[in-house]
């Protein structure tokens, strides 16, 4: 047989020449022979039969290579958003513990205010106490030495009034018609 | 006598049509003709006596293949288009 450019120039036809014996045998010529009482539209029928079910295995493998891709599409998809769902929730739970972090922060440093607030009334109560006790014993002193200073007032005029009990006064100014000087004293006077 | 379409239609258990889906599928899947010519009639030494028969009719075409096989197709009233189809 000559294999020469067997399909590219005229091997195609040879492999259906081949199978066409293959079938009716060629006459009597070999092959499988004794087939040629065969009804030949079933036979044609046959070949598009076998055609339509190589259609049907292509669009079969087509359907089934479309529907893994979109199944893997749909697969990526999912995981795609699932990954981007959890980046998401990952830069959320960041964000919620800057911001728990920051809350903490920020009730330590109103802890730490209020603390120092109470210390500050505390100390400031306590300077009141202190200036209002200071103050009181000011004035106690100095009502104290007012006190004194009018009892020893009082004791120098009483003391004045007891020297010069019985002396002769005179008056510390004249006056127009005040009589003769030395005033008449009267007895007893 | 076995019907062939009935053998194209049932393939299980029937090695013509066995056969002829191997010889089909080898010679659409090879990129080597001639390798898968060979590979076939080691598997299939019945293809042996088809190839014979083949070449034979060839020679008496005045060895043009395209000719044969159309000619050979028309004799027993099967469609050369429809074989055609078969390997593409």
């Amino acid at each position: 047989m000559n294999e020469t450019g067997l399909m590219g120039g005229g091997g195609l036809w040879i492999f259906g020449l081949i199978l066409l014996f293959m079938i009716f045998g060629g006459g009597g010529i070999g092959g499988y022979g004794g087939n040629n009482n065969a009804i030949q539209n079933d036979i044609n029928r046959g070949f598009d039969n076998q055609n339509l079910q190589a259609q049907t295995r292509d669009i079969l493998t087509a359907v089934t290579n479309g529907t893994a891709q979109s199944v893997a599409a749909t697969n990526q998809t999912f995981h795609d958003s699932l990954m981007a769902n959890q980046g998401l929730y990952n830069e959320l739970a960041r964000d919620i513990s800057n911001v728990q972090l920051a809350q903490s922060q920020a009730l330590a440093n109103q802890n730490e205010c209020c603390c120092s607030t109470k210390m500050l009334i505390q100390q400031t109560a306590a300077d009141n106490a202190l200036q209002m006790s200071q103050m009181e014993a000011r004035i106690n002193a100095k009502m104290d030495a007012n006190k004194i200073e009018a009892l020893q007032a009082q004791i120098n005029k009483l003391q004045l009034q007891q020297a010069t009990s019985g002396m002769l006064r005179f008056p510390t100014s004249w006056s127009y018609d005040a009589g003769q000087f030395p005033p008449v004293f009267a007895a007893g006077v | 006598m076995v019907n062939p379409m009935l053998q194209f239609l049932n393939p299980k258990g029937n090695n013509l049509a066995e056969t002829i889906n191997k010889f089909t599928s080898t010679v659409k899947m090879s990129k080597n003709p001639a390798l898968a010519l060979q590979t076939l009639m080691q598997n299939n030494p019945n293809i042996q006596s088809a190839v014979d028969s083949a070449q034979k009719y060839i020679d008496q075409c005045g060895g043009d293949p395209e000719a044969a096989f159309r000619k050979f197709a028309d004799q027993n009233g099967v469609s050369a288009e429809n074989i055609i189809q078969m390997f593409k």
